[in-house]
């Protein structure tokens, strides 16, 4: 696809998701799409490293998680306005993002999905082991972190005074539209720069890239970084727009979750996070009533997925094979309308 | 004359490269004057492609000196190594398999001619026609919207040079550039290294077991056996040096090569 035509159906979809209100005031469906912006936010930012980069990184919600608890504890702990934690949530994540990203350069593949698992389970492990008192103002104990029952009641964005009870979730929606709009294209000037472009000479051949003058160390760490801001800033609006966040966000679920999306839209393609995310998500909602049949489902769609599309739904639609059975299904009508004409004569 | 007293281009001080009780290089010595064409060649296993590697930094070597245009480059990074203006292609086709021919070049002559210290987010008009220039020349106009992992050998072969290229190297070495090809890619391909040769007054190290070829092109040849220079002369004189014709060529190689030499005298 050309820059014209990304540019073109990222405007349709804009349009059409900004409608979406209009058509629904349903807090459920428009609680769902605030949830989808934000793992399709997220996994988009994780796309750069994970499928542009070729990093294999399970550290992403690790990072987000970073910028949802600085943004939380700052407007908890020190009543800070929630538009301006989740700024400061935004640059947590980035430096995070950026330390991690140093720690993983000796390591190849598999070993860094490892180190960056682990750093992700030990940063759960810690708040969950978090139950020192900081203090004790209304008689129950507060800890730094909210412990294993986490952080809640701090604040949100305002839309609730500004817009009333029943329409803040309206703000919400739109902030969230914002958010990914804005990372979206964001991920779409790295890709199609000549920074995206080091990023995938180094996934596919990095001694080749060195030789043609791409440092690795240096841009290893610089898309860690890159990725962080806008995934630290979702944390915030995460914390935001729940009001609360727990140690949970850590679970290897949602982690796995979203990878699957990742994978099921196309790894590396810049429409793969949107696609994936929705048919996950569409897909998880249709299985709503099966409860606890919904996880197999979901596996078992997986599966299907990724035997179907190895290149993940993008890839498919982008390779041209849609064509090619579009063609094979003419060349077969054609040949049972042949053979029906011919039939009688015989 | 002058060319003689002029300081080499690259010279190389000992070089050698250890892996564990294996040397692959071992002590070797020797210089490439600006403008000249020097081919090596020797049996397999003889280092070629080791030294190609210290060379371009790929792999450290594990003692000895490179300089090249008057600077140690011995322990420098492959990307800066790239940027002072030496460029290396693969034995193997190597590109960048996701990106189109266009991109691939692009991004080789983005990163490759200098330090980049943070990439821009367009690459600019003087890079984008230089690129062009560069592809047009090289044969790849018709595949310039093709992703690499879909060319022919040839032309993944062609991709390598052009992303050397683009780097805009003072000293270009090329490893193998027509092995795994028929006669007449041969020919191409030996057309191109002669244009290359004059059109950008490159200076060219080229490793290749194709006989044909190193005397189609090469001022100079520097045959290797394990790891060490057996023969340094003109490409006349290989066929005749009775240590080349007992580890490398064999005799009957050696009898082909001499009717080659000759016939090419017949032609000039």
């Amino acid at each position: 696809m050309s820059a014209r035509q990304n540019i073109a159906l990222a405007l349709g979809l804009l349009v059409v998701l900004a409608a979406i209100p209009l058509l629904t005031s349903s807090r459920y469906v428009l609680g769902q799409f605030i949830l989808f912006f934000i793992w399709f936010g997220v996994v988009t930012q994780w796309n750069l490293v994970f499928g542009v980069a070729g990093i294999f990184s399970l550290a992403q919600m690790m990072i987000f998680a970073v910028g949802g608890y600085a943004s939380a504890m700052l407007a908890f702990h020190l009543q800070w306005a929630m538009w301006l934690t989740v700024i400061v949530g935004g640059c947590a994540a980035v430096v995070t993002s950026t330390v991690i990203g140093f720690a993983t350069l000796r390591l190849r593949g598999a070993y860094v999905a490892l180190l960056t698992l682990a750093i992700a389970a030990a940063m759960q492990a810690l708040i969950i082991a978090d139950t020192d008192c900081l203090s004790f103002e209304t008689g129950t104990c507060i800890t730094l972190t909210g412990g294993a029952s986490g952080l809640s009641r701090f604040g949100d964005f305002g839309f609730r005074e500004l817009l009333g009870y029943r329409s803040a979730v309206l703000g919400e929606y739109y902030l969230g539209l914002l958010l990914i709009t804005v990372g979206s294209a964001f991920a779409f000037l790295i890709i199609n720069s000549p920074l995206g472009h080091a990023f995938r000479a180094l996934r596919d051949n990095s001694a080749c890239a060195a030789a043609r003058g791409i440092d690795r160390i240096k841009y290893q760490v610089m898309v860690f970084s890159l990725a962080g801001f806008f995934s630290g800033l979702l944390g915030g609006f995460y914390a935001g727009h729940f009001n609360a966040i727990g140690p949970s966000i850590l679970d290897f679920s949602t982690l796995l979750f979203l990878l699957t999306s990742m994978i099921v839209g196309g790894v590396g393609r810049f429409w793969g996070p949107l696609a994936g995310c929705a048919a996950m998500m569409l897909f998880d909602e249709l299985l709503m009533g099966l409860e606890e049949w919904r996880a197999v489902g979901l596996g078992v769609f997986t599966v299907v997925a990724v035997i179907l599309f190895p290149q993940g739904i993008v890839g498919f639609l982008e390779s041209g094979e849609l064509r090619r059975i579009g063609s094979q299904l003419t060349g077969l009508s054609a040949q049972i309308h042949h053979f029906v004409k011919k039939a009688p004569g015989q | 004359m002058n060319a003689d007293v002029r300081a080499p281009l690259l010279s190389c001080q000992n070089v050698t490269k250890r892996f564990g009780a294996l040397t692959a290089v071992d002590a070797l010595s020797f210089d490439v004057g600006a403008g000249e064409v020097l081919g090596i060649g020797g049996p397999n296993g003889a280092g070629k492609t080791t030294l190609f590697d210290v060379m371009s930094g790929v792999v450290p070597a594990s003692s000895g000196r490179i300089e090249f245009l008057g600077q140690d480059i011995t322990w420098l990074p492959p990307y800066r190594i790239c940027a002072a203006g030496l460029a290396r292609t693969f034995q193997l086709n190597a590109a960048f398999d996701s990106l189109t021919t266009l991109e691939n070049v692009l991004c080789s002559a983005y990163f490759g001619r200098r330090e980049v210290t943070l990439p821009k987010l367009a690459y600019d008009r003087e890079t984008k026609d230089r690129v062009d220039g560069i592809i047009e020349s090289t044969g790849l106009a018709s595949v310039r919207k093709r992703r690499a992992d879909s060319l022919t050998v040839l032309q993944r072969k062609q991709l390598m040079i052009a992303c050397a290229l683009a780097t805009e190297p003072a000293l270009l070495l090329l490893d193998e550039p027509v092995g795994g090809l028929n006669p007449k890619e041969i020919d191409q391909t030996i057309d191109l290294i002669q244009r290359v040769r004059t059109e950008w007054s490159t200076t060219i190290v080229v490793i290749e077991h194709v006989m044909r070829c190193l005397v189609a092109l090469c001022d100079r040849v520097m045959i290797m056996h394990h790891g060490r220079k057996i023969y340094e002369g003109s490409a006349a004189g290989v066929g005749t040096d009775p240590q080349v014709v007992e580890v490398y060529l064999g005799q009957w190689a050696a009898h082909r090569l001499q009717h080659l030499i000759a016939e090419q005298q017949t032609h000039a």
